[in-house]
C-alpha cells in the first residue's frame, strides 16, 4: 500500500512537468472522484467508465501546461472530465442518463431543504426515480445540480468547472431545483 | 499482468510517446484572443468616432430649408452601417473575452458593458482629434459602395437643383464671381449678383463653403447667402 503523497496539487502539476512517472500520484489522488462523477453523469457501462477515465487523465497530462494555479487544480480536472464525458455521449450519440444509487439518495432531501419545496411531497424517493427526473432534466440544470449536490462543489467551483459565471450558476440551480420537484411531483401524482 | 489504471494510464502515454503541449502554444492562443478583443474594441472605438461624427455633422438646417419631415431627416441621418459594424465588433470582443482564462467569470451583460464603455472613451478620444471624420472621408472618396451607403453634410450641400451647394473655392474671378469645385469634383461659376448674406465668409481660394442659392445653368449657380461650412 502507497503512502498518501503529501504533496499539493500545485507541487504534483510541477513534478509532473518534469517527470512523466510524478502524474501517476495525481491519477491515484482523483481516480476515485473522477469515476464517481463520470459514473453520475450517466457512464455506466464499466469498460466505457475506464476508457472515459483513460482518456481524460491522457487529455490532462496533454493539457497540463495551461493549467493555471489561479484556478483550484480538481476544478480544471472536473472541467476536462465534464467535457470528455459529454463529448464521449455525443460521440455514442446517447442522452446521459445520471445515476443515483441508493446510498445517494439522502442528497435529494439536501436538495429539498434548501428550498422546502418538498413537504408537502411526502414521497419515499428512492434512487431510480431520482435518477429518471435527473434524466428528464436539460443538460444545463443537470450540470449544476450533479456538481453542487452530489460533487458538493461551490458555486465557485462550478463556475470554474462549467465555465460559466457564478450567477448564472444560482439561476440555473433555482431552475433547476424548480424543475427537478416539477418532475418528482408528476411522478408523485402518477404512482 | 494486473496494472492499476494509474499504471495503465501512465504506460499508455509511454507507449503513445505522448507529451504535455508545450505552453508557448497556450500563450499563443491566449494572445491571439486578447489581441482580437483589444482590435476589436479599437475597431469599435473608430466606429463610434464615426458615429458621433455622423451626429455632429448632421446639418439640421437643410431639413428646414426644404421643409422636410424631422422623422425622414433624422431617420436618414442615422448612421445604420456603423451602428450594425460596432454591434458585430462588440460580438466578437465579447466572444474572445469570453474565451481567454477566466473570461467566462464575467457575465455577457457586463463584458458587453465594459466593451462598448471602452470604445465609447476612445471614439470621444478619436473624434476629439477628427479621425472620426477623416475615416469618413477616406471611405466615400475611396470606396463607392460605402459613399452610395452613407448620406453626409456633404450630400445634403450637393442638391443645386434644391439651391443647395457646397464645395472649395478654387479662384475668386472678380467681384461678383468666383469659382467652386464641389464635392464631386465638379466645377461651378458662382454668381454673387444677388447674394443677400455671406455670413462673414471671406471668399478666397481654399476656404470651403455651402450656398443657398439657384442654379442657373449646368455649370453657373446663383448665390442667395454663403455659410462657412461646418457651422
Amino acid at each position: 500500500m502507497n503512502e498518501p503523497n503529501k504533496k499539493t496539487d500545485q507541487e504534483l502539476v510541477l513534478d509532473t512537468k518534469k517527470n512523466k512517472d510524478s502524474f501517476v500520484e495525481i491519477i491515484r489522488r482523483y481516480e476515485s472522484a473522477i469515476r464517481r462523477y463520470i459514473i453520475r453523469l450517466g457512464c455506466r457501462d464499466p469498460h466505457d467508465v475506464d476508457d472515459v477515465l483513460q482518456d481524460i487523465f491522457i487529455k490532462v497530462y496533454v493539457n497540463i501546461n495551461e493549467y493555471d494555479a489561479g484556478l483550484k487544480f480538481s476544478s480544471w480536472l472536473y472541467r476536462i472530465a465534464h467535457n470528455e464525458a459529454i463529448s464521449f455521449y455525443r460521440k455514442k450519440s446517447v442522452r446521459p442518463a445520471p445515476v443515483a444509487t441508493e446510498e445517494e439518495t439522502h442528497l435529494f432531501e439536501y436538495i429539498a431543504d434548501e428550498t422546502n419545496f418538498t413537504e408537502s411531497l411526502d414521497i419515499k424517493i428512492n434512487g431510480d426515480i431520482l435518477r429518471k427526473a435527473l434524466a428528464e432534466l436539460e443538460e444545463q440544470y443537470r450540470d449544476v445540480l450533479v456538481l453542487r449536490f452530489f460533487e458538493e462543489k461551490s458555486y465557485t467551483e462550478i463556475s470554474d468547472i462549467l465555465k460559466i459565471p457564478e450567477g448564472t450558476v444560482g439561476t440555473l440551480l433555482n431552475r433547476g431545483k424548480k424543475l427537478l420537484n416539477d418532475i418528482l411531483t408528476t411522478k408523485n401524482i402518477n404512482l | 499482468m494486473n496494472n492499476t489504471l494509474p499504471e495503465k494510464i501512465i504506460e499508455e502515454i509511454k507507449k503513445q510517446g505522448i507529451e504535455p503541449r508545450p505552453r508557448w502554444q497556450f500563450l499563443l492562443k491566449r494572445s491571439v484572443l486578447w489581441s482580437l478583443a483589444i482590435f476589436s474594441t479599437v475597431l469599435g472605438g473608430i466606429a463610434i468616432a464615426i458615429i458621433i461624427f455622423t451626429f455632429i455633422d448632421h446639418d439640421a438646417g437643410v431639413r428646414v430649408y426644404l421643409k422636410e419631415s424631422a422623422v425622414d431627416d433624422i431617420l436618414l441621418s442615422i448612421p445604420y452601417f456603423w451602428l450594425a459594424t460596432l454591434a458585430t465588433l462588440t460580438g466578437v470582443t465579447k466572444y474572445a473575452v469570453r474565451h481567454t482564462k477566466f473570461g467566462y467569470r464575467y457575465a455577457t451583460a457586463r463584458i458587453i458593458a465594459a466593451v462598448l464603455i471602452g470604445s465609447t472613451l476612445f471614439g470621444i478620444a478619436l473624434n476629439a482629434i477628427d479621425i472620426g471624420e477623416r475615416v469618413q472621408d477616406f471611405l466615400v472618396e475611396t470606396v463607392p459602395a460605402y459613399d452610395a451607403l452613407t448620406y453626409t453634410s456633404k450630400d445634403s450641400w450637393s442638391q443645386p437643383e434644391k439651391g443647395l451647394l457646397g464645395g472649395t473655392v478654387t479662384g475668386v474671378v472678380s467681384s461678383e464671381y468666383f469659382e467652386l469645385i464641389d464635392f464631386h469634383r465638379k466645377t461651378w461659376r458662382i454668381d454673387m449678383s444677388e447674394l443677400q448674406d455671406h455670413n462673414d465668409v471671406t471668399i478666397k481660394q481654399g476656404v470651403v463653403v455651402k450656398i443657398i442659392g439657384t442654379k442657373k445653368d449646368s455649370s453657373t449657380f446663383s448665390a442667395g447667402q454663403i455659410f462657412p461650412w461646418g457651422n
